[in-house]
């Protein structure tokens, strides 16, 4: 059985939710703060990570602190469980581990969305990923 | 050097202020459950909640979260804007990120949290488990 080593470590984070018209927290969730570079601007924002989405997805907020022109990027379609929305895709700067940047595309989505996403595109084929909830912790390791 | 006792401890523990106090539960409650677990206190993750995982905020934001819990009058009025917070205080609110982001630097806060507000509960789920539409 091939054994993996993991070089870097974070806490899961709970997040805001609103169910059934209650606001509360969510018990901690697999959450890591991304931050961006692009064109000597930075931004940082927290995502959760969700192996069931084939794209990273960001709130269009960011990529106009950015000042990126979400427009001018590929266009792609989505479904999602809130529902289809239209998302643009921009190749940037992330870090998510200390001094480790990589380029990547990124969707940015057409409206604001409450919630950053880090799917297959951009993260988990970029990273190798274990997570012990029981514990939350999550264990990062680029692999390139 | 003396121990101290768990009255004095929890006595202090009561001073502490309310983002410190969660922190220090986050911390034994890890604790508790690796030490369930294996019958030792984990080194590794008790760091990464008190150095914050490899340099990040060890801040998990909560402090944050929990005044927008407790505004709930606030989150219903400001719909469909964002909001930036620092610690248990609301530092701006507007129509962007960027605008909310501005003003909260300008007070001297680098990286504020900033949530969005959505106008809808269906919001929370857009984007989650997304995958592609094929077509134009």
């Amino acid at each position: 059985m091939p054994q993996l080593e993991f070089g870097h470590q974070f806490n899961y984070r709970p997040l805001l939710v609103e169910t059934g018209g209650r606001k509360e927290l969510t018990i901690p969730l697999p959450v890591i703060e991304v931050t961006f570079l692009h064109n000597g601007l930075t931004a940082s924002d927290f995502a959760i990570i969700d192996s069931g989405s084939t794209f990273s997805l960001f709130s269009r907020e960011i990529a106009d602190e950015l000042g990126i022109e979400i427009l001018q990027g590929r266009t792609q379609k989505l479904t999602t469980l809130g529902g289809p929305i239209l998302a643009y895709g921009h190749e940037v700067t992330i870090e998510i581990v200390p001094n480790f940047q990589y380029k990547t595309e990124i969707l940015f989505s057409e409206y604001p969305i409450p919630r950053n996403l880090l799917g297959h595109h951009g993260f988990l084929n970029q990273m190798a990923l274990a997570l012990r909830s029981k514990f939350a912790l999550i264990y990062l390791n680029p692999e390139f | 050097m003396s121990q101290a006792t768990v009255e004095e401890i929890l006595a202090a523990a009561q001073q502490l202020p309310s983002k410190e106090r969660r922190r220090l539960s986050e911390i034994l409650q890890r604790e508790t459950a690796h030490y369930n677990e294996f019958g030792s206190t984990p080194k590794s993750s008790t760091k990464a909640v008190e150095d914050g995982s490899n340099g990040q905020s060890p801040d998990s934001r909560e402090a944050e979260m929990q005044w927008l819990l407790d505004h709930a009058d606030f989150w219903e009025q400001h719909r469909g804007e964002h909001v930036a917070l620092s610690g248990y205080k609301m530092i701006a609110v507007g129509k962007t990120r960027k605008e909310v982001v501005s003003e909260a630097q300008r007070q001297g806060i680098q990286f504020p949290f900033v949530q969005y507000l959505p106008k809808r509960e269906s919001e929370w789920l857009l984007g989650h488990s997304n995958q592609p539409i094929a077509g134009p």
